[in-house]
């Protein structure tokens, strides 16, 4: 009786203890992205007030902005095309089950993840120093995003294929090439398609604020406005850009539940040996035109591309040449990205355990409640943080509260659609076993859903993370704290020894949380 | 026409999987093999065709040691023998035929193969092979929509396609439930029967074995403990191999 005893009394202090520790990192991260309820009430106001213009938008300023749309939306179609083409042949290079070669495979793989820990408006930033401003910068800059991406998607899904099906295929005698023809490509076309899709989201994303650092689209002209104070124009703007994500996240989702249902029927050996052919004819020529296609959309001359490389050999002898006597800027800088991505991530997670359980079709007290919460949380994750940031502007001023802010509230958003699925897919016995106790439908939650799918809601707040502290860095380009601010500062400033610093130190920092991430990952599940 | 001389195998360089292998397997003949899991079955079919390299001794098949085989007489030595793996391994995306048509890959050129051009009586030969399990109507099925028996009267049929002299089974009804797998055994017996295929076939459900089989090998901890007609296995025999 005394150890049960002892367990009782040990739990209750091991709770308190963790509710106060937990209480205690939120006040230190507080304080260190400066948080304060009193400027956020103060600030609220102007920021109901831009709101309230998106609904008197001035549509005047239309077709400006449709021009610098359609620009955005190309950026996006073109770079998310290239990214995921280029990226099929270095998959299967890099997939560690099939390639050719282990040591190219590690090789490519360090060299690939030094890259993607670069995010896409710094690319963009550097570019635009390297071929001059415009789209051409924000193309390539999206473009290696977007290959890293659908690498690191295509390269998850030939891992997953099991040695027993190579060896299946390997057995009838066939070598290496038929091997990838007939066990790892059948499947590649049909994902590719919808690589592109996931790609394309996140493109979209990107491409709208790649014109904060002259890269082209839509962000060009909304950083004139934020600059001018032009908070009239800049709810049309966003408006517009609410609206125009919607659409191409819908289209891509309609696409993408069609692609996974559908598949030819054949009626005889002779059509399907036609049908053969023609896709053996026709996949290589639709493959060459929408290359020709996209690189017809990269619009530079010949001549400047070549003075672009040659500069852009100077600034990459001149970055790996690096300026140590800059660290302590650089400490300073990833500190403060560290502590608001730390930041938007506990409180994003805590927001989106209430929002997910209120969202999930399984879990909420009523079904309007349940699409009230999901349209709320859907256009929180609509978009991406740094505009959110510049909404915060109006209210708190530029500084890294307005950041964290933003970040949290993105955070929020993906999070809980993330978990509300998780929480949908879970099987009902879980709950029933609780509900037929005679307990609410709260508590079978609680002690039965909650328990259950713990883990994989930790494992998806730590997936988060990454995202974040990659977001963090690039807050500070529009001054929403953090190192993004220095470091495009020294972009600006051509000063490419500390530039050089600067991205190694951010790169470091952001392979050891996800080192770490990973480490807990394990741990959790 | 397959013999074992000495074979051992180990994965670690320590634990033997298999341990001191000799074993004649003549034409035609159906043979079993059971054992309990972690006996050796598995890995003595895949040093076969050496998926898995025995670490000493020697393996013939019709008279030749394919422990020495560089890589261009492997994949030919490979297209001489099937091999029916127990999680059927049929590639789900693609359509029935196309796994079936797998099964010529050992004949063709990279080049060919790689375009996709398979002739006329490749095509009639899958078309056959699917007829002869039962499947001529899902020839344009995607593999995915099959259940679990259909998967695997398909991967037989890949294997049939493939003309082997010889096929191996690795636990082919270990997932299938009992009605489902008397008629996937029922089709490597017509195999057997009517194209004198030698067949080696890794069972762990001993009545199903002694139902089929003309010989039965069992291994225990990778040492043959018995080896003889289906029956003269006693019950003490089983005794000992499942202990």
């Amino acid at each position: 009786m005394k150890s049960l005893r002892q367990y009782m009394i040990n739990k209750k202090r091991y709770t308190l203890g963790y509710l106060l520790g937990f209480i205690l990192i939120l006040i230190f991260l507080g304080f260190k992205v400066n948080f304060s309820f009193i400027n956020l009430y103060e600030g609220f106001p102007d920021m109901l007030n831009l709101f309230r213009r998106m609904f008197d938008p001035n549509l005047s300023y239309g077709k400006e902005v449709f021009e610098k749309l359609m620009d955005t939306i190309e950026i996006a179609l073109v770079s998310s095309s290239l990214g995921t083409i280029l990226a099929i042949p270095f998959s299967l290079l890099i997939s560690i089950n099939i390639a050719p070669s282990k040591s190219i495979s590690k090789i490519l793989t360090a060299i690939f993840s030094f890259f993607r820990t670069i995010p896409s408006l710094i690319w963009a930033a550097i570019l635009v120093s390297v071929f001059g401003i415009g789209k051409f910068s924000g193309i390539v800059a999206l473009t290696i995003i977007a290959f890293l991406m659908s690498l690191k998607l295509f390269r998850e899904y030939i891992e997953s294929i099991r040695e027993n099906q190579l060896n299946s295929v390997r057995s009838v005698g066939s070598n290496s090439v038929q091997v990838l023809r007939y066990c790892v490509l059948p499947h590649m076309m049909e994902l590719s398609i919808s690589v592109f899709f996931i790609v394309l989201e996140t493109g979209i994303r990107s491409a709208t604020i790649l014109g904060l650092v002259g890269a082209g689209g839509i962000g060009q002209i909304m950083w004139r406005d934020l600059n001018h104070l032009r908070y009239d124009n800049l709810s049309t703007l966003i408006l517009i850009l609410f609206i125009t994500i919607l659409i191409i996240d819908l289209v891509s989702l309609f696409l993408r539940s069609i692609l996974q249902r559908s598949s030819i029927k054949f009626k005889s050996i002779k059509s399907y040996r036609r049908f053969q052919t023609l896709k053996i004819i026709c996949t290589p020529i639709a493959l060459l035109g929408l290359l020709i296609l996209l690189f017809n959309s990269l619009s530079i001359s010949y001549d400047r591309f070549q003075r672009g490389i040659k500069q852009g050999e100077v600034i990459v002898k001149r970055m790996a040449n690096i300026d140590i006597s800059y660290y302590p800027k650089l400490i300073e800088g990833i500190g403060e990205s560290f502590y608001i991505a730390i930041f938007a991530t506990i409180i994003g997670s805590i927001f989106a355990l209430v929002l997910s359980y209120l969202s999930a079709y399984n879990t909420a007290p009523n079904k309007p409640i349940s699409i009230i919460s999901k349209v709320i949380t859907n256009t929180f994750r609509t978009f991406p943080p740094i505009i959110t940031a510049i909404i915060f502007f109006r209210g708190i001023g530029p500084g890294p509260l307005a950041g964290a802010m933003a970040l949290s509230i993105y955070t929020t958003g993906v999070l809980t659609k993330m978990y509300s699925e998780v929480l949908e897919s879970a099987k009902g016995n879980i709950q029933n076993s609780i509900i037929v106790t005679g307990a609410t439908n709260f508590q079978s939650y609680s002690h039965g859903l909650l328990p259950y799918t713990f883990p994989t809601f930790i494992s998806l707040a730590l997936y988060r993370l990454e995202s974040n502290i990659r977001n963090s860095t690039i807050l500070g380009i529009i001054g929403a704290g953090g190192i993004g601010t220095i470091l495009s500062m020294n972009i600006t400033w051509r000063n490419w020894e500390q530039v050089g610093l600067l991205l190694l130190g951010t790169s470091l920092m952001i392979i050891i949380i996800d080192k770490i991430s990973d480490y807990l990952r394990k741990l959790f599940s | 026409m397959l013999k074992f001389e000495n074979t051992r195998v180990s994965y670690d360089g320590k634990a033997l999987a298999l341990d001191d292998i000799n074993l004649v397997v003549e034409q035609g003949e159906f043979v079993g093999i059971i054992g309990s899991s972690g006996s050796g079955k598995s890995t003595l079919l895949k040093t076969i065709n050496l998926l898995v390299r025995p670490s000493s001794g020697k393996i013939y098949f019709d008279g030749k040691d394919i422990t020495k085989l560089n890589n261009k007489e492997l994949r030919s030595l490979r297209r001489n023998i099937g091999f029916v793996f127990q999680d059927y391994n049929l590639v789900d995306r693609s359509l029935v035929l196309d796994n079936v048509l797998i099964g010529r890959l050992g004949y063709k050129s990279s080049f060919k193969s790689f375009f996709g051009i398979f002739t006329d009586e490749e095509y009639e030969s899958a078309t056959t092979a699917l007829k002869q399990v039962g499947l001529g109507e899902k020839i344009f099925e995607r593999a995915d929509q099959l259940s679990g028996g259909q998967k695997q009267r398909v991967a037989i049929a890949k294997t049939l396609c493939q003309r082997p002299k010889i096929i191996l089974a690795d636990e082919p009804v270990a997932s299938l439930d009992i009605s489902t797998s008397q008629t996937v055994m029922d089709y490597f017996k017509k195999v057997n029967e009517k194209k004198n295929m030698t067949i080696l076939i890794n069972l762990h459900d001993v009545n199903l074995a002694k139902k089929y089989c003309h010989r039965i090998v069992a291994l225990r901890k990778g040492k043959i403990i018995f080896d003889g007609k289906a029956g003269d296995l006693s019950d003490e025999i089983l005794k000992t191999i499942y202990d």
